[in-house]
């Protein structure tokens, strides 16, 4: 048998004035309102009650709290500025005795937020860079894109993201739109807010099947399961410790400067936290001690350590081709310093790869090699070839080099001429 | 929306405007409604604190004093202005009423 039960707040039972009578029903039957979670009323199983409830939409001061408190009030609990008390005594004076007031005020409560849409957009933006955004926007093709399921499937969760993010937003108009209806002809149209909810609910639904998605193509990928799962946990504690607290505590403040101070707190806090998680590693790989050099001889191929958790270079002579085989893979800290270094690096292999053109050569004075500019890396990536792989996230080579990333791991090594050569040296340095 | 939410005054707003023409708190501004319309007009906690802010933000009243953790209010001239306003309009209104309407007929 069922102990506890949960029902969604909708704000058109608040803007019809029916969810007292709701509660009070509940509680006839036994389902008491225990507080609300996220935006749910939880109910608990317990003795039939006939009890009266009021839905109230300011933040209480000591004075307010003192006469609710008179007039036999107790506080429940609340979500943003909407607070539900509950009284034993039927008779009690109602909160709300003037009709266009508590639409007025319920206005407030449900009208956009601009400041705090604007942050979260710009928030999201910034964390989902450090995830996905430079692999869907920047590095990969189309064709690359479609190539790859995770890359696909990491690309449809943030297009989806982004959506819900519009939805939402979107829907906070829509019902904007009915309670000034309301408040202007005493009767108002809840069709577009059925539709947004539709697709608010569709595209919630997409996301659901995406996620697990994700979840069983990082279970299978079977790198860092560990890892993801931790970040997975981490980031659903974190976004819950946040809604808990910026929803419930901070609208219990009731002096308004530290009320928003609070809430913005909270929100520096959070995204702290966040983009913090994806920085996070957990000793849970062997990255380093299972990769085995492919081809043991020292090289003096120095660079700067300081970001690098290892950076490990071989090389062997050929005397009979005249040239050099060279590979060196480079452990970054993590993703971010990864695809800085990637980038660097591309640069560095096209510039040391390429033959001065004869009007460059022309123009410099006396030949040097190192009068030969660099290119930025959107010139390099230009006359660099993509190479469509699902080993790695991103690879380019041209005829002398290739050079690939998957994660925090870059590997570099010279091109030889067969096709699947970049295959083989992936697959031995990724395991 | 303030302005359009008081382009017409409900009974709760009118009287919080009339009795804080004197220094009053919360509590007896309920009270004092109560006993000015004999019980006709109800003044609700929720109502009345909701109001409070609005016409403070709107500039019709001004936090006088605290005294005990009980914040006094006091009607501003902008709040006169609008409470006779108002008057001037039901006056109006009633004026029009006893032209039509003889006494005999009600």
């Amino acid at each position: 048998m069922l102990k506890r039960k949960n029902m969604k707040i909708d704000f058109r039972t608040l803007l019809d004035n029916q969810l007292e009578n709701i509660l009070q029903q509940k509680a006839k039957e036994g389902w008491i309102l225990e507080g609300i979670r996220w935006n749910s009323l939880q109910f608990k199983k317990g003795e039939p009650q006939d009890v009266k409830y009021q839905i109230d939409y300011n933040i209480p001061n000591i004075e307010y709290k003192e006469i609710l408190k008179e007039e036999g009030y107790e506080f429940i609990d609340n979500f943003n500025e909407l607070y539900i008390y509950k009284n034993d005594n039927l008779e009690a004076e109602d909160l709300h005795t003037d009709e266009k007031t508590r639409l007025n005020a319920i206005l407030k409560v449900f009208s956009p937020k601009y400041t705090k849409t604007t942050c979260l957009l710009v928030f999201i933006l910034i964390a989902l860079n450090y995830f996905w955004i430079d692999i869907v926007f920047k590095h990969l093709s189309i064709g690359q894109f479609f190539s790859s399921f995770s890359a696909f499937l990491l690309a449809g969760g943030l297009i989806t993201v982004i959506l819900l993010i519009i939805l939402t937003q979107v829907q906070q108009y829509t019902i904007k739109y009915c309670i000034q209806q309301k408040i202007d002809k005493n009767e108002t149209n809840y069709l577009p807010f059925k539709i947004c909810n539709i697709c608010l609910i569709i595209t919630q639904m997409i996301l659901y099947i995406l996620a697990i998605m994700i979840i069983a193509d990082n279970l299978l990928n079977g790198s860092s399961i560990l890892q993801f799962l931790f970040e997975f946990i981490l980031f659903f504690m974190s976004i819950s410790a946040y809604q808990f607290i910026a929803t419930k505590y901070c609208y219990r403040i009731e002096d308004t400067t530290k009320r928003r101070l609070a809430t913005f707190l909270v929100l520096i806090v959070y995204m702290i936290v966040f983009v913090s998680i994806s920085s996070i590693e957990f000793p849970l790989q062997q990255v380093n001690s299972s990769i085995e050099p492919y081809q043991i001889k020292d090289y003096s191929y120095n660079q700067d350590n300081s970001i690098f958790v290892s950076d490990q270079s071989w090389a062997k002579e050929d005397d009979n081709l005249s040239t050099s085989e060279y590979e060196c893979i480079k452990t970054c800290l993590n993703e971010y310093v990864a695809q800085e270094v990637f980038k660097t690096e591309l640069v560095y292999y096209e510039w040391i790869s390429r033959m001065p053109s004869d009007e460059e050569i022309f123009e410099m004075e006396s030949f040097d090699s190192d009068d030969i500019p660099y290119k930025s890396y959107e010139e390099a990536l230009k006359v660099m070839k993509v190479y469509q792989n699902d080993l790695v996230d991103i690879c380019y080579y041209n005829d002398y080099f290739f050079i690939a990333r998957k994660n925090k791991q870059i590997i570099i090594s010279y091109m030889k001429d067969e096709k699947n050569y970049i295959d083989h040296v992936i697959k031995h340095y990724l395991k | 929306m303030a302005r359009k939410e008081f382009e017409t005054l409900t009974p709760q707003m009118y009287y919080i405007l009339l009795v804080l023409i004197k220094p009053r708190h919360g509590y007896e501004i309920m009270n004092e409604i109560s006993r000015l319309t004999d019980g006709q007009v109800k003044v609700g906690a929720g109502t009345l604190y909701t109001l409070l802010a609005r016409f403070e933000a709107e500039g019709y009243i001004t936090l006088k004093n605290i005294i005990d953790r009980k914040k006094i209010y006091k009607i501003t001239n902008a709040g006169k202005k609008k409470l006779k306003e108002e008057t001037d309009k039901l006056t109006l209104m009633l004026q029009h009423y006893k032209e039509v309407i003889d006494d005999e007929e009600i």
